[in-house]
């Protein structure tokens, strides 16, 4: 059974109007065990119109969404239980912080599903820990007073203190220095193998992407057009430009020696893979 | 002198109690000094908090330092008198494109500068077809901003800060939320814009970026840390740890191959392979 199913999904913004676009174009797809899955696409392609219907935000036109099975989007499911089991992390979440304290704020979702008090206090710090912050440290701070990489783990808490069985993350490292950057990663990857759930995540940065992902969704006019590893979306660095996308440093400059050295070859996404690729290149050539 | 002077600069944001009675203060900048040349590319980097955005909106006097000074062209940001001649030749792109347009049709979002300053019609004209020209958005100046992308918007917000004709604009992390192509656009615009003169601060969190300005002003919890070319910061690891920077993918590469210190650019990185 999958996890996550979609047949044909379908949206259209104002139809049968001169300005009818369609955001989402038959996107069909199918994910089976827990993995992370990573969504790129230029603005306006369709990937957070399609996150948002995953977790029924936004009713489609036609074709319709399955979680673990059962339709959401045929009008029978109650969508309140849908949207426990999928957690959707929305663009910079540290501006959606509001309460006075760290625990208050991650406690807020738990309480809300009416979920025992001792249970629910559990969770909470489970949650805050996940995310690599300090109970103790930070529980009764104000969330003001954390750094930005540490606002943004508290606010993604508040979603992963709801259990979710599926994890959506909307730009997950948008604006971030690269030390909080790489926190940030660290805990997707953390949260990923600890809880064992499937995380879909949607970025504009290649990096993130090769180095997170299982699997790579490519969207383009509301259409899924490439579905495969990080490996093999990435050796079309053509067709990714030509969309207005790129790929990460390592491969564009793998793709520059290999344009004036041909006999090179490297599928790294990663410097440090490149750079042992390099090295095993020249090791070669001088011996020669 | 130069065209933007910095000095000893302290920014205290206070914090309020209930009964709006101050309590505490925090140093946002603290004692910075640094000067910033006419028709020079600056990127300011740090990490996040570290003072960077703060200090970008001193330059145009829409913060006032709480101590020292900062001066544009000999302007105190602090003299009530001369701060409209400040922000009109230092101007300001945030990192947002959906908070800064004011208009829904591009050419008026444009317009919406120079109109202010009180600019004869044909005059504004001018500068708007100029502007828009400049950061290739001509076709578009009769649409819907709302249909344009994210990356298109931002080149809008740049052309809003060109037709107010700076002599200097600083860039709040431009690109941070815009797809691959939209970032390199925007960054093909900022290098162009340096080149026929115009001074340009430039904050970000991406290395590479940082890799084009003639200098690197680095900041670290309000203070200076270092001020320096990009090649002798990126030959400092440790500093660039420090700071909690990063390197950018090119120096890594070169600094694993044990390559010469002197490459600093793509096309360099890959010549040195080849050898």
């Amino acid at each position: 059974m999958s996890i996550i199913e979609t047949k044909d999904l379908t949206y259209v913004y104002n139809p049968e109007m001169p300005g009818e676009t369609r955001a989402l174009d038959a996107v069909s797809f199918s994910v089976e065990e827990p993995c992370i899955i990573g969504i790129i696409g230029h603005t306006g392609s369709g990937k957070s119109t399609l996150l948002q219907h995953l977790n029924g935000l936004i009713k489609p036109s036609s074709g319709d969404v399955y979680i673990g099975g059962e339709c959401i989007t045929d009008g029978r499911k109650n969508l309140a239980d849908v949207r426990r089991k999928i957690g959707l992390v929305f663009q910079y979440p540290e501006y959606q912080l509001f309460d006075e304290t760290v625990a208050g704020d991650v406690v807020f979702g738990p309480k809300n599903l009416g979920i025992a008090d001792d249970e629910v206090d559990d969770r909470v710090r489970r949650a805050i820990e996940m995310v690599g912050l300090d109970y103790d440290e930070v529980a009764e701070m104000s969330p003001f007073e954390l750094s930005g990489g540490m606002k943004r783990r508290a606010a993604i808490a508040g979603v992963i203190a709801m259990e979710p069985e599926i994890l959506m993350l909307d730009e997950p490292t948008a604006g971030l220095d690269p030390a909080a950057h790489k926190d940030i990663i660290d805990m997707i990857k953390k949260v990923q193998s600890e809880m064992n759930l499937l995380i879909i995540f949607v970025s504009h940065n290649m990096s993130d992407i090769a180095e997170l992902s299982d699997r790579v969704f490519v969207m383009k006019d509301g259409r899924i057009v490439m579905d495969g590893s990080p490996e093999d979306v990435f050796s079309r660095g053509d067709e990714l430009r030509e969309m207005g996308l790129s790929v990460p440093p390592a491969k564009e400059i793998a793709g520059r020696i290999k344009e004036r050295a041909p006999k090179f070859e490297s599928k790294a996404l990663s410097i440090e893979g490149l750079a042992e690729d390099i090295q095993k290149f020249r090791n070669i050539k001088e011996k020669a | 002198m130069a065209f933007i002077e910095v000095k000893n600069l302290i920014l205290e944001f206070a914090k309020y109690d209930d009964a709006g009675k101050p309590v505490s203060s925090k140093r946002a900048l603290d004692g910075v000094s640094l000067d910033i040349e006419k028709g020079s590319f600056v990127a300011v980097v740090g990490m996040n908090g570290s003072g960077k955005s703060t200090l970008a909106k001193c330059l145009n006097g829409l913060l006032l330092p709480t101590e020292g000074s900062v001066t544009v062209d000999g302007m105190s940001t602090a003299d009530d008198e001369h701060i409209w001649d400040i922000r009109s030749r230092v101007g300001m792109v945030f990192q947002n494109p959906d908070n800064q347009l004011v208009s829904s049709i591009v050419e008026d979002d444009v317009a919406f500068g120079p109109e202010n300053l009180g600019i004869e019609p044909d005059e504004i004209r001018r500068r708007v077809d100029d502007a828009l020209r400049k950061v290739g958005m001509y076709d578009k100046k009769d649409k819907g901003a709302h249909m344009l992308s994210g990356g298109q918007k931002q080149r809008i917000a740049i052309a809003g800060a060109v037709a107010m004709r700076p002599d200097c604009i600083v860039f709040d992390e431009p690109t941070a939320m815009l797809d691959p192509a939209g970032r390199k656009s925007v960054m093909e615009i900022i290098e162009e814009l340096n080149s026929e003169g115009i001074t340009v601060v430039l904050i970000t969190h991406f290395m590479e970026e940082a890799l084009e300005a003639d200098r690197v002003i680095v900041l670290r919890t309000g203070q200076l840390l270092a001020d320096r070319s990009p090649k002798e910061l990126f030959a400092d690891a440790e500093l660039v740890r420090e700071a909690g920077l990063e390197m950018p993918p090119v120096i890594e590469l070169r600094d694993r191959l044990g390559l010469d210190k002197s490459i600093m650019s793509k096309d360099e990185l890959v010549d040195a392979c080849l050898l």
